[in-house]
């Protein structure tokens, strides 16, 4: 058991966006996060990174109560995620923009080289292997949309991250990119890397993912492994109902 | 007796000019909380105001508060020119950057107004200068009271056309949700237009009846702008109501330590106002997470 | 595994020495005193610029109170001058710690606030700043201090500030310089880009941003004593006007923000056009000149003048930050 959603309530004006979910992920693997639009998904994943604050239940990693902590805090902890539009730096170039992400915040840290340390060379390694190596002294800003959302991918991974929270990583790109960016996935979760996926695309799901959570206005609406999840008729009616 | 004698007669003092920072100040909080951007020359607008208001008063020998009628829409004239030709073309782009303009448009009127009217202090007179009537044993200086009255005309005329007009309705609906007012048929640029102007116009009531209270000087906008920006802070961004309530604390606050301290400690009483609410309670008195008027 | 010097950062490192040995030998061969002291105030902006840069161009939280620090260290100098008779050089020290201090504590309650909900309060902690040091008498009021005299002959009163001037410019201009290489100046530049998306990432950035904003006020502190001694008096004009605020971000603009050559571009244009200037036409017609081009740039150029060179070549204009990053990692990529 890695992460360990408790009993999270979270409420904005009276309506309840996530209502008493509980789950846990397993160490080490996929685990799929979907529900249709509006059930409490990303409002989740804001919670468990620390961009939102709970009003109750508790949220644990590893033996530690993460909830309140700030999302840096919660990224030097090892828990990392993407955003749903991407967000890079765009004025940065790629190289630079792979350099951000840390894990370490000390002094002594901070006025080191970001260049030492092996850095540059994963940073390249990683643009490599989705092919943004050519583009690595441009302007973030001039990447396509799907290159934009590798390159966000790359940077998720810069940091050694134990648990990687992918929010809907596959939206709006094509079926080729979609391939490869679910090849990448098992790659990395075959070194041991856990991840928790939000996403609407079922195949995506169904093919990666080892165990599914489905939310649906806010609550957990079931849980298990994709199979079973496909045949509940709950979780059905849920995407067909709305 | 006597204390309570005192300390009404400051509370008094301090109502008297909180009503004028509520002027002053609730049309800042009109353009934060609907066309939601930082326009820090307004105070510098208030002065100019004072300085139109002034001429007005002593070339046409009108009364300061009739003068008011003219000094008003000629500054919302200028309210127009600066959202067609700052606002509307940096709608789009970082808020910092029409936040730089309006410092430049600052610096452009401060020292405009300092070429035509001399940076020396300056001051409105009036027939009701200097005099002062009793009412329950307290003691009001004319100019004050009926600078107050304006203010409390003018405030209240504000609050009904926010609610009761259809304009008024569109601009507390594109303050709210300024997608949804659009979908809803709202002309959201028209409303920005009307919302500068009145804010502009604010300014000049503002400035007038500040001037007839105390004596001015170009340079005089930036105290007024940390005072004012206390009172939006601690009022809640965008609400009117928010603003004359903080706006009638503040100038208790300014009054009350007047007296005790000191004149000089007023605007620093008002700052550490604004840096408590900062710190404390962000969303002030009557804010919430959505700006609402 | 040391890298090969790339052709344009050798030029930079080349004309930025030769730059450095002149201004070394100015004084040498140039006595006229208007045109030293018109170089000090070059040097006493260029450390404004350059500090207020590493919050404000790197990482895009514009400062309007920056004179805030300056005046502090003015006025710590003069008081530790006069009062304690502290030896000059450690009054300027102290008025950069003591400006830090202030940074510190205001830093940490303003940097929560937005883009420019932060300008708006550095704003208001400038005046605030100003009002005190007007209305509170140890201060000396509208008056001032005085600070002692300089000792030295008429004639060469100027070369030490001259010197000291240089000295500090050149330092803040270097410390910039690396800092911007560093974890700090790519999280800083991170935070400029996309805070929430820094954050996200793992950086602390109420961290970086306090720093920033604490070295930003040292170099101003330490600079504002300098010239504190220089003119010999300290008030609340001479220490907090909000002509430096502004100079200092029509500066900060005209050269681009977030580099390091930027700031030395415009303060070298602004000093000369401001001086060419006061002799044609009077100081408020200036004002309103710089008011114009401020909203012009706001409104046109955003990217200062050096963003004009890029928009016709459709190069990318960078400090000299990270260019070498290509031949570390991948000499074969070239």
């Amino acid at each position: 058991m890695s992460l360990e959603v408790k009993g999270v309530v979270k409420g904005f004006g009276g309506i309840r966006a996530v209502d008493s979910v509980s789950f846990q992920t397993t160490k080490g693997a996929i685990t799929g996060l979907i529900g249709p639009n509006g059930s409490g998904k990303t409002t989740l994943f804001n919670l468990v990174t620390g961009f939102l604050p709970i009003d109750e239940g508790e949220i644990w990693h590893k033996g530690r109560r993460i909830d309140g902590l700030k999302p840096h805090q919660v990224v030097e902890l090892g828990i990392i995620r993407t955003f749903q539009i991407t967000r890079i730096f765009p004025k940065l170039t790629v190289l630079e923009n792979m350099l951000v992400p840390t894990r370490d915040n000390s002094l002594w840290h901070l006025v080191s080289n970001p260049k030492k340390g092996g850095r540059p060379e994963k940073a390249l390694r990683l643009l490599e292997s989705i092919g943004l190596a050519t583009y690595m002294d441009d302007p973030a800003a001039s990447l396509s949309y799907g290159q934009s959302k590798l390159l966000e991918l790359a940077l998720s991974f810069m940091v050694e991250a134990e648990i990687v929270l992918l929010d809907e990583p596959s939206s709006g790109i094509n079926p080729s990119l979609q391939a490869s960016i679910n090849q990448w996935i098992k790659e990395e979760n075959s070194q041991g890397k856990e991840f928790f996926i939000i996403e609407h695309n079922m195949d995506v799901i169904m093919s990666l993912c080892h165990h599914i959570v489905v939310l649906h206005h806010g609550q957990k609406l079931a849980e298990g492994k994709p199979s079973v999840i496909q045949q509940n008729d709950q979780v059905l009616e849920a995407y067909l109902g709305d | 007796m006597g204390i309570f004698h005192t300390l009404g007669q400051i509370v008094i003092n301090g109502i008297l000019l909180g009503g004028v920072y509520a002027v002053m100040a609730s049309g800042l909080s009109l353009i934060f909380g609907v066309v939601r951007v930082l326009q820090i020359s307004h105070t510098m607008l208030i002065i100019l105001g004072c300085y139109v208001s002034y001429t007005i008063t002593t070339k046409l020998s009108l009364d300061p508060f009739l003068s008011i009628l003219i000094t008003a829409p000629l500054l919302s004239l200028l309210g127009f020119v600066l959202y067609r030709f700052i606002v509307a073309p940096l709608k789009n782009g970082p808020p910092v950057a029409v936040l730089l303009a309006f410092f430049g448009v600052i610096l452009i009127l401060e020292n405009i107004v300092g070429i035509i009217w001399t940076t020396n202090y300056t001051a409105i007179y009036s027939v009701y200068q200097g005099k002062s009537f009793t009412l329950y044993g307290f003691s009001f200086s004319l100019s004050r009271a009926m600078a107050f009255t304006v203010a409390s005309v003018v405030m209240s005329a504000l609050l009904l056309f926010l609610k009761k007009t259809e304009t008024g309705r569109a601009i507390r609906a594109v303050s709210q949700d300024r997608d949804t007012a659009q979908v809803l048929g709202v002309d959201v640029d028209r409303i920005f237009i009307i919302v500068f102007g009145i804010s502009t116009a604010l300014a000049a009531v503002g400035g007038s009846l500040m001037g007839i209270i105390y004596s001015f000087y170009p340079a005089l906008h930036w105290q007024w702008l940390g005072v004012i920006f206390s009172v939006i802070v601690l009022g809640g961004l965008g609400q009117v109501h928010g603003a004359i309530l903080a706006a009638l604390i503040i100038g208790t606050a300014e009054s009350l330590s007047s007296y005790h301290l000191g004149s000089q400690w007023g605007p620093v009483v008002a700052f550490a106002i604004l840096v408590i609410t900062l710190v404390q309670r962000p969303q002030g008195l009557l804010g919430t997470k959505g700006v609402r008027i | 595994m040391i890298a090969k010097d790339s052709d344009p950062l050798k030029h930079w490192a080349l004309l930025a020495f030769i730059l450095f040995l002149g201004l070394l030998l100015f004084p040498i061969f140039i006595r006229d005193r208007y045109l030293l002291h018109v170089m000090i105030i070059i040097f006493v902006y260029i450390t404004l610029v350059e500090s207020w840069n590493l919050p404000g161009g790197y990482a895009g939280y514009i400062s309007f109170g920056h004179v805030l620090f300056f005046g502090i260290g003015g006025y710590t100098t003069a008081m530790l001058l006069t009062f304690w008779k502290v030896p000059a050089i450690a009054t300027y020290f102290l008025g950069g710690i003591f400006s830090a201090l202030v940074a510190l504590v205001f830093g940490y309650i303003s940097l929560r606030l937005r883009g420019p909900y932060f300008a708006i309060a550095t704003l208001a902690m400038a005046t605030i700043g100003r009002y005190i040091f007007l209305n509170f008498d140890i201060f000396g009021g509208a008056e001032g201090l005085l600070l002692p005299v300089s000792p030295w002959a008429l004639e060469f009163e100027k070369i030490p500030y001259y010197y000291g001037a240089l000295s500090i410019a050149t330092l803040t201009t270097f410390t910039i310089y690396v800092i911007a290489k560093t974890r700090l100046g790519i999280g800083l530049m991170a935070i400029r880009e996309n805070e929430e998306k820094a954050e996200g990432l793992g950086i602390n950035t109420t961290r970086h941003k306090v720093i920033a904003f604490i070295i930003s006020a040292f170099f101003s502190g330490m600079i504002g004593g300098l010239f504190a001694s220089y003119l010999e008096y300290v008030n609340p004009d001479s220490c907090f006007s909000i002509l430096y605020s502004v100079n200092i971000l029509l500066m900060a603009i005209l050269g681009g923000l977030g580099t390091v050559t930027g700031p030395v571009i415009g303060v070298s244009i602004i000093v000369v056009a401001s001086e060419i200037l006061s002799f044609t036409v009077g100081h408020q017609v200036r004002l309103v000149l710089y008011g114009f081009i401020l909203v012009i740039f706001a409104i046109f150029l955003p990217g200062g003048l050096l963003s004009i060179k890029e928009r016709i070549h459709g190069i990318k204009q960078r400090g000299f930050i990270l260019r070498e990053s290509k031949e570390m990692a991948a000499p074969h990529l070239k």
